[in-house]
């Protein structure tokens, strides 16, 4: 992997994958704590 | 409103996430200067766009709660400055992971990111300032001033590229985005929209009801002494 120096990055994409993973991950952790939390109805 | 509602917008939402993502990874073509790479902005730039407009959400929330002095409007502030603070921390991670093979370096204190972790920061301050009042009505002021005080740095935040000579690129808009670009990237931000409405909503419907069970606890042994004190006096 480089940096885009020299004009076009190459690779990278562990990166790709990590952002992705991070933004479901959040999402549906967030979604199961507004879940869990919201007690008896 | 039935509080099962707020499930329609987030499953719809997270079936148009799993499409847009598809879409980003899968179907759209290489970025031509960013490689690979240039994938990231279709989560990135919908998770901006959508935290930049549950900040407008809180403010418009906050606006509300101090001219009405309602619970409702408070929850709501409550709710979505919790739904902003999330996905702009989201926003600076996903945005330092671009940056590391694009730029070389995780971060920058350019004005765009310098303005974006001191926006996440005011709002995470006005929910831990919320946290540490807990009489309702100074919580209700203290929640709506600064959640309007937060919201100053949301366009500055959003104009910072404009303003200041920054590293960021220009912000994004349909103009200076290809078509065959376009399509995940708007059902991208669609999908954070709706998965951001149904958040609001139920952490608001389960807040309400914490709310009224606090009140409900102590209204009961407040009414209880009232009863007993009256039935004292009239019996003396």
């Amino acid at each position: 992997m480089q940096p885009a120096l020299d004009g076009v990055v190459q690779g990278g994409e562990g990166f790709v994958y990590a952002v992705y993973a991070l933004t479901w991950l959040t999402i549906l952790g967030y979604t199961a704590f507004v879940l869990l939390t919201r007690g008896p109805r | 409103m039935n509080d099962k509602l707020w499930f329609v917008p987030l499953v719809l939402g997270l079936v148009a996430l799993a499409v847009a993502h598809y879409g980003g990874l899968v179907m759209a073509p290489t970025e031509a200067m960013m490689g690979e790479v240039g994938r990231i902005m279709y989560a990135h730039v919908p998770t901006a766009w959508t935290g930049m407009l549950m900040g407008l959400v809180a403010f418009v929330f906050a606006c509300g709660s101090l001219a009405t002095s309602k619970d409702g409007w408070d929850i709501g502030t409550h709710a979505s400055v919790e739904v902003a603070t999330l996905l702009c921390t989201l926003l600076c991670i996903q945005g330092a992971l671009w940056a590391k093979p694009t730029w070389g370096v995780y971060w920058d204190w350019d004005p765009r990111l310098t303005s974006t972790a001191i926006l996440v920061l005011s709002f995470a301050g006005v929910l831990i300032l919320r946290a540490l009042v807990h009489d309702q009505g100074k919580r209700r002021i203290v929640t709506g001033v600064t959640t309007i005080l937060a919201f100053v740095n949301v366009p500055i935040t959003y104009y910072s590229v404009k303003w200041w000579n920054t590293l960021h690129q220009d912000m994004s808009s349909g103009s200076s985005i290809a078509d065959e670009f376009k399509w995940s990237l708007y059902l991208g931000w669609l999908a954070m929209m709706l998965i951001a409405v149904g958040l609001v909503g139920l952490r608001s419907a389960g807040l309400m009801a914490r709310l009224r069970r606090e009140h409900g606890e102590t209204a009961l042994p407040k009414a209880k002494q009232k009863i007993e004190l009256l039935a004292e006096k009239g019996g003396a």
